[in-house]
């Protein structure tokens, strides 16, 4: 076994992971990362050959259980409402991510107060909102300010994206109803902004991004780290964090491509693996003075994982509006439905998005019941969806149950033989309140847009995108894993700044967020733990 | 833009084929509008396309047209799709992208591939309604 010293170790190359590597690998902190998955180029996309819709139903699938890659871990989803999406890889999800780029609202930050359920979280709005619009920035953001939906914040750096011809339609019909409507917000270039080119409207940001338009952290944040100083070690899939008598961490365990384990000693260890990857680390680096898992004396580490449930509503226009084209990305967005309502049987809300409606083939696969259709019907369904379709994709807030959670399996192992995740995860009441009460408002709303019949499904199931949740922040030890700066509270040299650290779901998508409190945290270790810097 | 890949190892005979062909006529049967999954000679060229992309596919399929058997009409496919999911939707998936490939349906339904396009530098489209959207009040909770 070889070892590596470093000042600071971050596990996972995606969204969290590349924010934190950044900033410290700038300010001359040593720092090595490990990532399980490789680097992809831009060439291996296919969104410019006329495969790229059976190559996204495989291997550039955002499940990990369909993709099979080596580099994936194999996740059992057989007790979860929502499969989660993800991908391995330097860039992580950023490689396969839609680029909604939304700050949470003010109200998703105090829950407790505001609507008496789940928990308040350690901070709020105000306290991250410098750093969002720092990442709007580093991200190279495509929108417009004065959404009367949030407190005012500055101007992003690129106009917005157009919003499409069915955007146009929406807004026409969210003004006649009186309902919210925004252009959407996306960490896509609109212009050429810091080595990345404008977008193509090519539509196939969700299966990687040919043009390098789309911001995903290979592109806007590894370069200037590894420039800085970082060294990222790819096909290095961790096994265990080590720790010493004392009870602080050491490092990591991981193992190469071709088998060799290696140790990484580092004087911090900073989490990067997703709400899922994770947990399923601390649970796995359980030792004699962690018997739980590490960080885990609270019993959190795990719990209370959200999904944001998830179904789109489709719209059918009589005129064709090429709408296989767009940024996929958001056209437009609308937070109408966003925040509690007196008037409704469930608190909380719903994010819209707007988007295009993908090719003949995403036309032919979609079912609105349990079967597929197909003979003459499959003829007419794809005529009457492709181009002449708009799609409204509607998040759920997801508030935390404790009985939501990842653990271990016994009996699913990825490659290297280490157990894999298990997820349960169940809908509450107030999620089926909430997803059929936004699916009848957002058929009135393309109804109202000119769309002569809508058609939606009751969930989404595999649409998974945002795992969340697993070693919540706060203040008290006893109920939370890690500090409102990611520190966990049991192991004071181990941070967690990935989206496990979230307290409630939001609406919203979660990536600014994300990539908010990673910069925060990265300060914040930055100013207080000066004694990092160099010691390696 | 095309570009050369091999086919996987494993792939269709003749018999399988054959068979294939007549499963994907009943998936995607001739209309007024549209050609039938034989007049564009699906499992041929236009399957072998699919394998290309997706060799992961061929012994799932293989595996498939060998549990169907000989004869299949849509009574078969109807209890396959019922009783074995996800086995029908690979044999759909393979099918339908083999089809929406092809050039001819591309042009029968007005669809020209993913284009790229230059974005316009006109605006963003509905700038007027916007306005009238920033003069609203601030719809978020103070908290």
């Amino acid at each position: 076994m070889s070892d590596i010293r470093v000042d600071a170790l971050i596990i996972g190359a995606g969204l969290s992971g590349a924010v934190v590597a950044r900033r410290l690998a700038e300010e001359g902190v040593s720092v090595v990362c490990l990532e399980q998955g490789m680097k992809h180029e831009r060439e291996e996309y296919r969104g410019r050959q006329d495969d790229w819709e059976i190559a996204a139903m495989g291997p550039w699938h955002a499940s990990p259980n369909v993709r099979q890659s080596p580099a994936d871990y194999p996740i059992n989803d057989d007790d979860a409402a929502m499969k989660p999406l993800m991908f391995n890889g330097v860039g992580g999800s950023t490689i396969l991510y839609g680029a909604h780029w939304m700050r949470f609202l003010p109200s998703d930050f105090r829950v407790r107060t505001l609507d008496g359920a789940a928990d308040d979280w350690p901070i709020s709005y105000n306290d991250l909102a410098p750093y969002y619009d720092r990442t709007d920035i580093d991200f190279g953001v495509s929108g417009i300010a004065g959404d009367p939906a949030y407190p005012a914040y500055p101007d992003y750096p690129m106009p917005p994206l157009p919003i499409n011809t069915w955007g146009e339609k929406v807004a026409a019909g969210h003004s006649k109803l009186g309902w919210h409507w925004w252009p959407g917000s996306n960490a896509i270039a609109s212009r050429h902004y810091d080595g990345r080119n404008p977008c193509v409207q090519r539509s196939t940001c969700g299966y990687g991004c040919n043009e390098g338009a789309k911001a995903s952290v290979d592109l806007t944040h590894w370069p200037v780290a590894e420039r800085a100083g970082a060294k990222l070690i790819t096909g290095a899939r961790v096994s265990q964090i080590t720790h010493d008598s004392h009870g602080r961490a050491t490092g990591a365990i991981y193992r190469d491509r071709s088998g060799v384990q290696h140790r990484v000693v580092a004087n911090v260890v900073i989490l990067a693996a997703n709400a899922v990857g994770t947990p399923r680390l601390l649970l796995l680096s359980q030792s004699a003075r962690y018997p739980d898992g590490l960080a885990n004396g609270s019993g959190l580490v795990g719990k209370r994982l959200m999904m944001h449930p998830f179904t789109r509503v489709i719209g059918f226009f009589d005129e064709p509006m090429e709408s296989w084209q767009g940024h996929w990305g958001q056209s437009l967005y609308s937070l109408e439905f966003a925040e509690t309502r007196p008037d409704l049987d469930f608190i909380r809300g719903a994010k819209w998005n707007l988007g295009p409606s993908g090719g003949p083939l995403h036309a032919a696969m979609f079912s609105e019941g349990e079967h597929l259709n197909w003979g003459a019907g499959l003829h007419r369904q794809v005529s009457e969806w492709l181009g002449r379709t708009a799609i409204w994709g509607i998040s759920c807030d997801d508030l935390p149950e404790t009985e939501n959670q990842v653990t271990l399996d016994d009996g699913l192992f990825d490659g290297d033989g280490n157990p894999a995740p298990r997820l349960k995860y169940a809908l509450s009441e107030n999620s089926k309140a909430m997803l059929r009460f936004n699916r009848a408002k957002a058929a009135e709303s393309l109804q109202a847009s000119g769309a002569y019949k809508t058609l939606s499904a009751e969930i989404m199931p595999e649409y998974g995108w945002h795992p969340l949740g697993t070693c919540r922040m706060g203040d008290d030890t006893n109920d939370s894993v890690v500090d409102q700066f990611c520190a966990a509270h049991d192991v004071e040299n181990l941070f967690i700044v990935d989206g496990s650290v979230f307290v409630t779901g939001s609406s919203v998508n979660p990536a600014a967020t994300i990539a908010a409190i990673a910069l925060r945290a990265a300060e914040n270790l930055l100013t207080t733990r000066r004694e990092i810097r160099g010691s390696a | 833009m095309t570009e050369k890949r091999e086919l996987p190892d494993q792939t269709l005979d003749a018999d399988h084929r054959l068979q294939l062909s007549v499963i994907a006529d009943k998936i995607l049967p001739r209309t007024d509008e549209m050609p039938s999954a034989s007049d564009i000679d699906l499992s041929n060229g236009p399957l072998d396309k699919v394998l290309r992309s997706r060799p992961d596919l061929a012994q799932p399929l293989l595996r498939a047209l060998r549990s169907l058997g000989g004869s299949v009409d849509q009574a078969d496919l109807r209890l396959m799709q019922s009783n074995n999911p996800h086995v029908f939707e690979m044999l759909f998936q393979v099918i339908a992208g083999a089809y929406y490939m092809d050039a001819r349906v591309r042009r029968l339904l007005g669809y020209d591939g993913q284009r790229a396009l230059s974005l316009p530098r006109a605006g963003f489209g509905a700038e007027e309604l916007l306005m009238e959207m920033m003069e609203t009040p601030p719809r978020y909770r103070p908290c």
